[in-house]
């Protein structure tokens, strides 16, 4: 009976509350709330955040100034050039907040290939992000592992449509352009001389470091970054130097896998 | 230390169930975890007395099913594009495993650059392929399966070929709990790989079952001239399979259009080596050499005993020697003896 009592003044409040006129419906009107109430008119402070966002990087494939398509022909290094293929595999990414917090996401591997693609690297928590970095080309461990054990939908499964293993070799193709070039001395031909730059084994991992500054907020966030594929080839004699398999051309091999972190920057 | 490092796996989104459905799931994930991945090793491999036992990968347990859907496999024409070659196609049971031609057919009569190796004992194997480019018997499969001078395949294709089957599926249920894909089509390969165990050849009925008349005079003096310094081949083919596992240069050339295993390590210290083979069944894995350049065993005698050819990574043993008529027929036949008629006899069915 004691307990009535004590209760009265909520039971009276809940229906005063209750019983006052609906002019105005209360709730949380921030779009960006886990709770956005979209009939709601009046915030009344209820919105609730997500402590983490979904976060995708968006890959933009230029060549140059140009949007990359596959088979047409740019200028790269003076000459006519086109791409049947451009890919490489990313692992060990790394997020830095602007509170100074790093974010290591070790187990997400992507394969970003030609086009504009997004790549979705999972939840991360929302905040000021300053930085990140990432490497081109994979661990050790996972550049070593059986492609067989993994998921279908993998970055590193052999069911991928742009798998690429060396399978002679226990190792992924860190990088795998492939195209079609002008050779002729004069640079005034056709690009019908084919290049295949394949590189990959644990000593060609680089790391690419960006610096932005981006708040990643609400449910979903996207960091949007371009590759110049052009840039791979850069230093590259392109009327003789057309092709590396790496183990049996290092130095071709290691020319385009120290050109790959400056092929990336933050749009 | 980092400061505020955050654990990826950890940072889930606060919800009412935070504290509950974690260890719910894990308990769930761990309980089917038990059912689904303790396998029974329900074959038991037949190991020859003298033999160590085999290391079998934990994700591939042998069993009955596994090991004869690898077989099925193994013998079956539909992995390839054309369906023209299989597995054994390369691998002839009565060769030992290996192929009689120089360089093994693949679709369309497309030709490798290497010898066809014998899979005798090949369970043994830490290191496959001639430059030991692969690192386990489920990793190499893949090789074969898809390259274009061998079977043309991709695993999509295999794929669907093996679910439009009458009876694979079924079979791939029974064995793996799951579809054919890249993952249960590797481990069948690699369970049947690994019953091919050779080691009751009269060498074998000698040396490690007791039977002192199994071998010939002849064949027991070629086998002390095979041990002796005098020839040093057991430095390299010593052992209970006849080979130090290991990667050696033996002299078959002073240029090498093919670096072996520098092909994998990039150093020179390793050009001109390849695996040091098994000689067992050595008698029907002709012709020789990781590219199939010698056809015969007297030539490969000849060949030892004139030292080689001068090359800065041969190896220390293989220095040149000198043996009678009598003592090449002795040490040939003792070769001869290493044939496993029980194991080259196996056939698809």
């Amino acid at each position: 009976m004691k307990k009535i009592f004590q209760l009265l003044p909520v039971i009276t409040l809940s229906a005063l509350i209750l019983t006052l006129p609906a002019c105005k419906k209360q709730g949380c009107t921030d779009q960006t709330a886990l709770n956005y109430d979209a009939d709601a008119k009046e915030d009344d402070g209820s919105c609730e955040y997500s402590t983490e966002t979904a976060l995708a990087i968006h890959f933009n494939s230029m060549v140059g100034s140009e949007n990359l398509v596959y088979n047409q022909e740019y200028t790269v290094n003076g000459r006519k050039l086109k791409f049947t293929r451009a890919q490489f595999y990313v692992s060990g990414i790394h997020l830095e907040k602007h509170d100074g917090s790093h974010l290591h996401l070790e187990d997400q591997y992507l394969l970003v290939h030609g086009g504009a693609h997004e790549y979705s690297i999972g939840n991360v928590p929302t905040g000021s992000y300053h930085g990140m970095s990432f490497d081109i080309g994979l661990d050790s461990t996972a550049n070593h592992s059986d492609p067989a054990i993994y998921a279908a939908d993998h970055a590193l499964s052999p069911l991928d449509a742009n798998y690429s293993h060396w399978t002679w070799n226990s190792g992924y193709i860190f990088i795998r352009l492939e195209g079609y070039v002008d050779t002729t001395a004069a640079a005034n031909g056709t690009a019908n001389a084919g290049f295949a730059y394949h590189v990959g084994m644990d000593s060609f991992r680089r790391t690419a470091e960006l610096s932005f500054q981006k708040d990643f907020t609400g449910t979903s966030s996207q960091l949007e970054l371009a590759i110049d594929w052009a840039k791979f080839l850069e230093g590259i004699d392109l009327t003789t130097e057309l092709e590396t398999h790496t183990t049996n051309n290092m130095s071709l091999a290691t020319v385009v896998a120290d050109n790959g972190p400056d092929a990336i920057s933050v749009e | 230390m980092v400061p505020m490092q955050f654990q990826w796996n950890k940072y889930n989104r606060i919800t009412a169930g935070t504290g509950v459905f974690p260890v719910l799931a894990a308990v769930i994930l761990f309980a089917s975890g038990c059912r689904k991945d303790e396998v029974i090793p329900s074959y038991v491999l037949d190991i020859p007395t003298g033999f160590p036992e085999m290391e079998i990968p934990a994700d591939n347990e042998l069993t009955r099913e596994r090991v004869e859907l690898g077989k099925k496999l193994f013998f079956d024409k539909m992995l390839s594009s054309d369906y023209s070659v299989s597995c054994a196609s390369c691998h002839l049971p009565e060769y030992g495993f290996s192929d009689p031609e120089q360089f093994s057919r693949g679709v369309g009569n497309a030709t490798g650059f290497r010898n066809s190796v014998s899979l005798a004992n090949v369970g043994y194997n830490t290191l496959f392929f001639r430059d030991g480019g692969s690192l386990s018997l489920e990793l190499q499969i893949e090789a074969p399966l898809t390259s274009a001078e061998e079977m043309n395949m991709t695993y999509q294709e295999i794929m669907e070929r093996l679910n439009n089957d009458a009876t694979y599926p079924d079979l791939f249920m029974k064995a793996y709990n799951r579809e054919p894909d890249p993952f249960s089509i590797t481990r069948a390969i690699a369970a049947y790989e690994r019953t091919l165990i050779s080691g009751n050849s009269r060498y074998d009925k000698y040396f490690y079952q007791g039977n002192e008349n199994a071998l010939t005079e002849s064949e027991k003096r070629g086998m002390e001239l095979f041990n002796s310094s005098k020839t040093n081949c057991s430095q390299c083919h010593g052992g209970f399979n006849f080979t130090s596992f290991g990667f050696e240069n033996n002299g078959l050339y002073e240029f090498y259009a093919d670096s072996g295993r520098a092909r994998i390590t990039t150093l020179s210290t390793d050009a001109g080596k390849f695996k040091v083979p098994t000689l067992r069944n050595i008698a029907v894995t002709a012709p020789y050499m990781h590219d199939g350049s010698i056809s015969t065993l007297e030539e490969v005698i000849a060949h030892y005993e004139s030292g080689g050819k001068t090359h800065e990574n041969k190896s220390q043993f293989i220095t040149g020697f000198q043996l009678s008529s009598q003592e090449k027929t002795d040490l040939i036949n003792f070769l001869n003896s290493l044939t496993d008629y029980d194991f080259i006899s196996q056939s698809g069915n």
